[in-house]
Formats: C-alpha cells, sequence, structure tokens
C-alpha cells in the first residue's frame, strides 16, 4: 500500500459507501413503485455498473492518471539520459498534484546537477590534460598493478609505448628495455617517494650513453579503487648531465694546467734566492713569492684532492706520518702569516713521538685548511695552537683558536657536501672542510668541531693508530 | 510576485530555477548569455537577475560592466537587485570588484546550491525593497 492511499482512506471510503448504497437506494425505490420482479433486478445490476464506472472514473482522474503519466515520464527521463523535455502538468487530486511536482523537481534537479559536473568534470579533464601535455617531464599514472590509468603523449615515445595499445601495463607494455628494471622496482616498492635514474645506451661503443633519465614516483590513493596509485614522471637530464660534466672536466684541466707554471715561479724563486743571498731585501721578497707559491699550491692541490674524493677515486699514497713533521710543515707555510696578524701559532710541547701510516700529503692539507681557517677568523692578539696526542688506538690531532666561535647550528653543517655548494665552492671555508671531513674519514677517522661563541673553536680529527681503511 | 531573471548557459540549471521560482508564483525570464541577459533587461527591466558567471557569447563579468553603463542612463535598471551563482572554486581580486561594484549586487551563491537558497534570498531581498 503506498502512503498516497493511507491518506486517501476517508475519500474512499466514501466512494465504497456510495457505491455500494446506489442500487439499495434503487431497489428500495423500485418495489415502492411495486414494477415486476425481473425489471427490479436488472435495473438494479445496471444502477451497481454505472454507479462502479462512475467512481473508477474519478479515482482514476484524480490518482490512477497522474500515476500512469509519472510513471511513463519517468522512463522517459531515464531514457533521454535524464533530460527533462517538459515539467509534467499539475493534475488529479492535490496529493497526485503534490506528488508530480515533487517528481518535477527531482528530476530538474537530477538533470540540472547532472550537467553542472559534468561540466566540471570535462573542464577539469581538460585542464589537468592541457597541463601534462605542456610540461616537458614524461608523466604516467598507474594503478597499483601497473596498468596505466593517464600519461602525456611524452610518456608513450619516451617508453615506446604504441599509442594504439588498448591495455597499457607496465612494464609489459614497455618497449625501451633499459626503464624496464627501475620500472619493475618501482612497481614492486612500497616506498612513498623513489628516484632514481635511467641511461639509454648507445648502438655503439663510440656512443656510449644517448640519454640520461631521472625517474621520480610518488604514491596517492586512488579514491575510485581505495588502492594506492603511482604517479611516474620520467624527465630527460642529458643536457643537465653533459653540462655538469663539462664544467667538471673544464674545471679540472684549467686548475691541473696551473700547476705547472707555478712550479716554474716557485723553482726559479728558489733558484734567484741562492744567487742573491747578500742582499736582505732581495731574500725577504723572494721568500714571499715562495711561501705565496707554496699556499697557491696548497690551493690548487685542495680543489684536485675535493673532485677526487668526491668522485671515490681518491687512492691514499700511504707512508710513515710523524706528527711533529705535519706540524713543522704548517708553521712553515702559516708562520709568517701569523706573525703579520698577530696571532700567536704554536704547537702544544708533547711528551712523546706519535707516528702512523697515513698520506702525508694530504693530512698536510687537513691541518692546514684548519690552520689557515682559524688565522682568518682569529682577530689580532688571538692564538692558535696546535696538539697531538695519544688516545686509545687514535692519534688525536686538535686545532684550536680564540676566534669568534661557531653557532650551534651551524657545526654540523660546516663540514657538509652541499653546504658550501652555494656561494664559497672550491674557495675558503667551504670546500677546505668538506675536503678535511672527506680526507680524515678515508684514513678511517672521524673530525669534529667543539665551539662556545665569542670563545673560539677547536677542531678535532682522530687517525686510527695502525691504519685505517682505505 | 516578482519578475526575475535567471542567466545561464546551462539550459538544465535555467529549467530547474525556473520552475522553482514559477512554482513560487513568480515570472521568471530566462537568458543563455550575457548578451540575452542585456536584451532582457532593456526589453524590461525584472526585479531580481541570478547571473552565472562562465558563460559564452558574453559572460558575467561583461554583463555586469554594461549593466553599470546601463543603470547610469535608466534610472529604473537602479532598483534592480542581483547574485552571481559560479561554479569556480574561488572569485579572483579582478572578477570580485566588478560584481562589488555594480549597483545592485547582493551576493555570491556556489554552484550547485540548492535553489530554495537563492530563492530564499531573492524573497529576503524584494520584502526589503
Amino acid at each position: 500500500m503506498s502512503p498516497i492511499f493511507i491518506k486517501l482512506n476517508m475519500r474512499l471510503r466514501l466512494l465504497v459507501c456510495v457505491a455500494a448504497a446506489f442500487p439499495v437506494l434503487v431497489f428500495a425505490l423500485s418495489q415502492g413503485l411495486t414494477a415486476p420482479g425481473y425489471v427490479t433486478g436488472l435495473t438494479a445490476v445496471l444502477a451497481v455498473i454505472v454507479s462502479s464506472l462512475v467512481a473508477t472514473r474519478a479515482i482514476l482522474s484524480g490518482l490512477g492518471w497522474p500515476v500512469i503519466r509519472m510513471s511513463d515520464a519517468v522512463k522517459a527521463f531515464r531514457a533521454a539520459d535524464y533530460k527533462l523535455d517538459a515539467p509534467l502538468p499539475k493534475t488529479g487530486w492535490p496529493e497526485a498534484a503534490g506528488l508530480v511536482s515533487s517528481l518535477n523537481r527531482l528530476m530538474l534537479e537530477l538533470s540540472a546537477y547532472r550537467a553542472f559536473h559534468l561540466n566540471q568534470v570535462v573542464e577539469e579533464r581538460a585542464k589537468a590534460q592541457a597541463l601534462i601535455e605542456t610540461i616537458s617531464d614524461a608523466i604516467l599514472l598507474v594503478d597499483d598493478r601497473g596498468r596505466l590509468i593517464h600519461s602525456n603523449k611524452l610518456a608513450l615515445n619516451v617508453l615506446r609505448i604504441p599509442a594504439e595499445d588498448q591495455d597499457i601495463v607496465l612494464p609489459g607494455s614497455v618497449g625501451e628495455a633499459s626503464f624496464k628494471p627501475v620500472l619493475t622496482e618501482i612497481l614492486d616498492s612500497r616506498e612513498g617517494y623513489i628516484r632514481a635514474e635511467v641511461a639509454i645506451p648507445g648502438a655503439d661503443s663510440e656512443t656510449p650513453v644517448v640519454r640520461d633519465y631521472r625517474v621520480m614516483s610518488r604514491q596517492f590513493l586512488m579514491a575510485a579503487f581505495k588502492r594506492p596509485g603511482r604517479v611516474i614522471v620520467i624527465r630527460d637530464v642529458t643536457m643537465e648531465k653533459e653540462i655538469e660534466s663539462a664544467r667538471e672536466t673544464f674545471f679540472h684541466m684549467i686548475t691541473h694546467d696551473m700547476r705547472a707554471p707555478l712550479s716554474s715561479i716557485q723553482g726559479y724563486a728558489q733558484l734567484l734566492g741562492a744567487h742573491v743571498e747578500s742582499d736582505p731585501d732581495m731574500a725577504k721578497f723572494l721568500n714571499a713569492i715562495i711561501r705565496s707559491s707554496k699556499r697557491l699550491n696548497g690551493m690548487i692541490a685542495d680543489i684536485l684532492n675535493t673532485i677526487k674524493l668526491e668522485r671515490g677515486e681518491m687512492k691514499l699514497v700511504r707512508g710513515e706520518v710523524d706528527s711533529g713533521s705535519l706540524f713543522a710543515h704548517v708553521i712553515e707555510l702559516y708562520g709568517l702569516l701569523a706573525t703579520r696578524k698577530n696571532i700567536v701559532l704554536s704547537v702544544s710541547p708533547q711528551d712523546e713521538k706519535i707516528e702512523f701510516p697515513g698520506d702525508m700529503r694530504l693530512l698536510e692539507r687537513v691541518i692546514s685548511n684548519l690552520v689557515g681557517n682559524s688565522l682568518k677568523f682569529t682577530p689580532a692578539g688571538g692564538s692558535v695552537t696546535l696538539s697531538c696526542r695519544r688516545e686509545g688506538g687514535n692519534a688525536v690531532f686538535t686545532v684550536e683558536d680564540t676566534g669568534p666561535g661557531i653557532p650551534e647550528e651551524k657545526r654540523q653543517e660546516i663540514f657538509g657536501k652541499y653546504s658550501q655548494l652555494e656561494e664559497h665552492k672550491y674557495m675558503g671555508f667551504g670546500l677546505g672542510l668538506a675536503m678535511c671531513k672527506m680526507a680524515v674519514e678515508l684514513h678511517g677517522g672521524l673530525i669534529r668541531v667543539e665551539s662556545r661563541e665569542g670563545q673560539g673553536s677547536k677542531f678535532i680529527f682522530t687517525i686510527p693508530l695502525g691504519g685505517g681503511h682505505g | 510576485m516578482a519578475k526575475v531573471l535567471i542567466v545561464d548557459d546551462e539550459p538544465a540549471i535555467l529549467e530547474l530555477f525556473k520552475y522553482v521560482f514559477e512554482d513560487a508564483g513568480h515570472q521568471v525570464t530566462l537568458a543563455k548569455n550575457g548578451r540575452e541577459a542585456v536584451e532582457a533587461v532593456s526589453a524590461a527591466p525584472p526585479d531580481f537577475i541570478i547571473l552565472d558567471v562562465a558563460m559564452p557569447v558574453m559572460s558575467g563579468k561583461e554583463f555586469a560592466m554594461e549593466f553599470k553603463k546601463l543603470a547610469a542612463r535608466d534610472g529604473r535598471l537602479r532598483d534592480i537587485r542581483f547574485v552571481v551563482m559560479t561554479g569556480e572554486n574561488f572569485m579572483d581580486a579582478g572578477l570580485n570588484s566588478v560584481f562589488a561594484s555594480t549597483p545592485g549586487f547582493v551576493c555570491y551563491f556556489p554552484k550547485m546550491i540548492p535553489p530554495e537558497k537563492v530563492l530564499e534570498k531573492a524573497e529576503e531581498v524584494l520584502e526589503q525593497h
């Protein structure tokens, strides 16, 4: 029973009552008129039919036809893809008319909301497509089983996936074999973010690499499937790598080429020194030239060492190292500079000779850099003190100054490989400490700094006495 | 009973709002873009306008700028109140200032807001008027 009939019960009862009472009334009237019995019966039957037809007609026009029209309209509305040609006329009893009105509203709303949301979806898709087709990276969206959901044309080109392929699954559909291992790894991974490099090899040994790519992938949640999907971005970094490599080679080359003329300057200055020993001024000038040449030589060595250390190409030239002679070399190099800046550069007395296997020239550069920094930052009247002591299985070196100190938040950063990448690369503070850290670690030691702001810094590094790895 | 002009390029939205406003006893005129709206306003000034923003031929913003000029010449148009209904997630500042500075501007409604809310606002504004 639909609710409209429960509401209508009173009206229906009235109708049925009248419909039933009418033949009785006719019968009673005919009896009163004393006509023959069969005529009376026939009349009564006719009256029942007529009254029923009238009542049915009233019910139909009040409820029946509106219900039938509503039913037809809903079918037509659905068949016409939720488009309503015209709202239904509000006919019938008030309850039916109310229902027609509600149904009209429902159909109009459904139609309007649907049109609006379809427009929105089409527009959002067009925006997204325009964006991903415009950028120069290849982009793919895949589900957790590697099935392609969406991509730009560039992605299909880079991975050599035929565009007419109906059912694209990674890595199976990928034509470019070089990408398959990385894509397999990405799809198998549970990591939220993955980054990898892919090089597409050339056909012959003349061109080892045709293109370099960086592959990045991030997980996202696919709302429709409640499963994780993946965005895969493939960026062509061929040019980036070529430029980086050319830059390094160029730098390496000119630095390397500076060595010969510098040795020449140093050598001839020393020769000249031997000839003009009688002139004290001349000897002083020549010594300045020689010391500056040595310092410049040290800087060039630092640059070349850093490049080798960064590339993992550094081989230690191991020999017997003695802390005393290490310090002596450094004092020789910086003694005059310290005096000129009015800084006391000294070595703490040590009770015993400390010897260990290591790369003398590299360790000399480590201490030189630490001393050079200290001299640079320590104000006149201060001091820089070197010391070495035996502790456990290590030689512990310290370079202590009375400079301004290093703020706590910078103490880790100063050794960082990337912290010096910007303005200080290959000059001063930045490069020196990164090189020191790598050189000490290559010896199997550790380097750290202790500092109190305003009260100076103390750089401490250890070298295993028994010889470390590397 | 008020005269209401509904401007939207989506026929389904026009039909829905027409039905709701007519059901409430108002007289409704429809326009598919800003150009048709300008014509409708000039022919018979309505009491209330429901204006979409993104439309072909003439957008809601262009209509507002045109309407400002018309209202400056024709005093009858200064009594018209209008609301802006937009599917955009945000209103950019430029658009905002165009509508806000147009005489008769009442408020924004995000699409798709139930038509009753717009009807309520329309009746409230027209009552005050």
